[in-house]
């Protein structure tokens, strides 16, 4: 009889992982990310800039501001408690900022590269330093947010830049560097006005598709294969969530600013060769003077090695330095990995730079 | 035969087998039927694997007993296909040429995988993680290579092109459509939230203005002791002011002594010579 119930129980027992796994595929993860307590300092359009807090007591004067991508969603910045990066920062005693783009509507369709470098980024670096009562800070720059914060670097390269950490960060779109999107990105095969004037913003599906394409077998079978074996083993579900949560939580990506990204960098390489010009300002590299960290992932299959050492040849930096992490693109900020490798080379190398 | 029996018969793992064989020999004649021109043999792969899987059979058929072992049915089975698809890369066309090697690849590491320690798992999840494993490098690759084929991307890019127009056509259909219901449509939501943008753009422009003016005259030590030495000189020049001005005040009194000391004298100068005159 009790061998019976034991079946039993265990029969109900596969059921409800069942319906929870089949719940989860269809409804999608839910998780609580992002966190860390924080104040929103300053709002402009769309964009936020966070304070975050914390009851470390602050060691370092010199602020560190995050600059997020424009595509995809920042709190993979600050993921979830125990793994975020902003947390482990506040952490080791440094006052940590992110500016986060937020999601553009398709009022937005016309923001380039100019609006948020010139705009933006000024605007919120001078919000940084006048609430954190600092004269200089340190730009923190992730994926495309590290390629804009570069060219910011690059335009106002004096005070108050102290420094500049950038994590998997392209500068070099030479199309036999870049994958598949220096394939895809090709005059021949992309023509980004066909999207804008169809859709205004790159529809956030979209934007998905071209990014979960890149690995597909990964990204649409064998995220699902993990699900089911945390599921049924009974292993911890948060971190598989939170990070499938931010992997299918995809935003639209301005038009404008795709269209520069496509033809300007990918098709065109104008960083590289100098050519890059925002409002007839031409954005030169090697005017960036400030101490310069480049963290790149040896397996990062959006951003490839070659494409982000090439900012160390580019910048006049002479402090400088490179770090090649075992990891992908994801994997380099979040995960055992990261708080192993990268977040204390990150923590190590600026605390002296910020005194 | 009862539906009751039909159904038992139905599960027959021999007769299982032969189904499926039946119905994957349908499907890969016709998959392959479509590239005739390229194929020499349009039918060759689908001769091979017949003949390999109908040898398979065979043996199974003679020997029944081989069917309650999973483990040597797989093997079989994962030989038939490895055979198959090695003559089919050899043949050499394109598509073929692309996923036969992949496939193969991930016949052969399956067999590994899911016959790891000699037996078939008997957890289905487990079964499924071990392919997974097995067929998941091999698929990658092979997606890889067809994402980067020119044929698929010619194909992709036209593909989106046509969407594209379908969808321009559809919005501005919609567009009107619902203009001439006078209900707002999404243009018309995007220019009052466009009119918004801008409005928080100019407060935000003021904000800085605001802001730059009350930080601009931020006071630092320097700025400090520079108007605390002005303070302190425009004091001594008002100390001696107030000397100058005790001074003056002092002449002025002297002077006022002075006039009213003269008229005094004047007076008692005159005052005699009255009193004498009157005197006289």
């Amino acid at each position: 009889m009790m061998e019976k119930n034991a079946t039993s129980s265990e029969l109900w027992d596969f059921f409800d992982k069942y319906a929870e796994g089949v719940k989860t595929i269809v409804e999608g993860a839910q998780a609580d990310t992002g966190q860390t307590p924080k104040e929103v300092i300053w709002t402009k359009n769309k964009a936020k800039l966070y304070h975050y807090q914390t009851e470390t007591e602050k060691k370092y004067p010199v602020p560190v501001l995050l600059i997020y991508a424009l595509v995809n969603r920042s709190y993979i910045l600050d993921l979830m408690p125990g793994n975020s990066f902003v947390e482990f920062l506040l952490g080791e005693g440094f006052d940590v900022y992110m500016l986060d783009w937020g999601i553009p509507g398709k009022e937005d369709k016309d923001m380039s590269f100019e609006n948020y470098i010139l705009d933006y980024m000024p605007r919120a670096v001078k919000k940084v330093l006048r609430n954190s009562q600092a004269e200089e800070l340190t730009l923190f720059g992730y994926c495309m947010g590290g390629t804009m914060s570069v060219m910011y670097a690059s335009l106002f390269p004096d005070k108050p830049l102290k420094n500049l950490v950038l994590l998997a960060t392209p500068t070099d779109f030479t199309p036999e560097n870049a994958g598949l999107y220096g394939l895809w990105f090709s005059e021949k095969y992309q023509d980004p006005d066909v999207i804008v004037d169809t859709f205004g913003n790159v529809p956030a599906n979209l934007a998905y598709t071209g990014t979960a394409m890149l690995r597909p077998m990964a990204n649409y079978v064998g995220s699902y294969v993990t699900m089911w074996d945390l599921l049924m083993k009974e292993k911890p579900m948060g971190g598989w969530r939170a990070m499938n949560k931010w992997a299918n939580d995809p935003i639209p990506v301005p038009g404008a600013a795709y269209k520069q990204w496509i033809e300007d960098f990918y098709q065109q390489n104008k960083l590289v060769k100098g050519e890059m010009k925002l409002r007839g300002r031409r954005v030169d590299l090697s005017k960036i003077k400030c101490p310069v960290l480049n963290l790149a992932g040896e397996k990062d299959h959006l951003v490839f090695r070659p494409q982000a050492e090439a900012t160390m040849n580019l910048i006049g930096s002479e402090d400088k330095e490179s770090v090649i992490l075992d990891a992908g693109h994801v994997g380099l900020v979040m995960g055992r990995g990261a708080k192993k490798d990268l977040w204390p080379q990150v923590s190590n190398w600026l605390a002296p730079r910020s005194e | 035969m009862s539906e009751g029996e039909k159904s038992r018969a139905n599960t027959d793992p021999l007769e299982l087998w032969r189904q499926w064989y039946d119905m994957s020999l349908g499907a890969w004649a016709n998959l392959l039927g479509g590239n005739e021109e390229t194929y020499g043999d349009p039918y060759g792969l689908y001769r091979s694997w017949f003949d390999n899987l109908r040898n398979v059979r065979e043996k199974l058929e003679e020997s029944p007993a081989e069917t309650t072992n999973p483990y040597e049915t797989w093997w079989q089975w994962t030989e038939a296909t490895i055979e198959t698809w090695r003559r089919a890369a050899e043949i050499g066309t394109r598509m073929t040429g692309l996923i036969a090697p992949r496939w193969m690849e991930i016949v052969g590491e399956a067999q590994k995988q899911i016959l790891d320690g000699g037996n078939l798992p008997t957890d289905p999840l487990d079964f499924y993680a071990r392919l997974y494993n097995a067929a998941s490098g091999p698929l990658t690759k092979m997606t890889d290579d067809i994402l980067r084929d020119e044929a698929f991307l010619e194909i992709s890019k036209r593909s989106l092109d046509y969407y594209a127009i379908f969808d321009s056509i559809f919005r501005r259909a919609s567009e009107e459509y619902f203009s001439n219901l006078q209900l707002p449509t999404t243009s018309d939501m995007t220019q009052t939230a466009g009119l918004i943008v801008a409005l928080d753009d100019k407060v935000d422009r003021i904000e800085e203005v605001l802001e730059d003016f009350e930080h601009g005259y931020k006071a630092t030590a320097e700025t400090i002791d520079t108007l605390e030495e002005r303070l302190d000189r425009v004091e001594r020049r008002l100390d001696q002011l107030d000397r100058v001005e005790s001074k003056l005040d002092q002449l002025l009194a002297a002077r006022g002594t002075s006039s009213d000391g003269g008229a005094q004298t004047e007076a008692s100068r005159s005052a005699p010579q009255e009193e004498s005159g009157s005197s006289t």
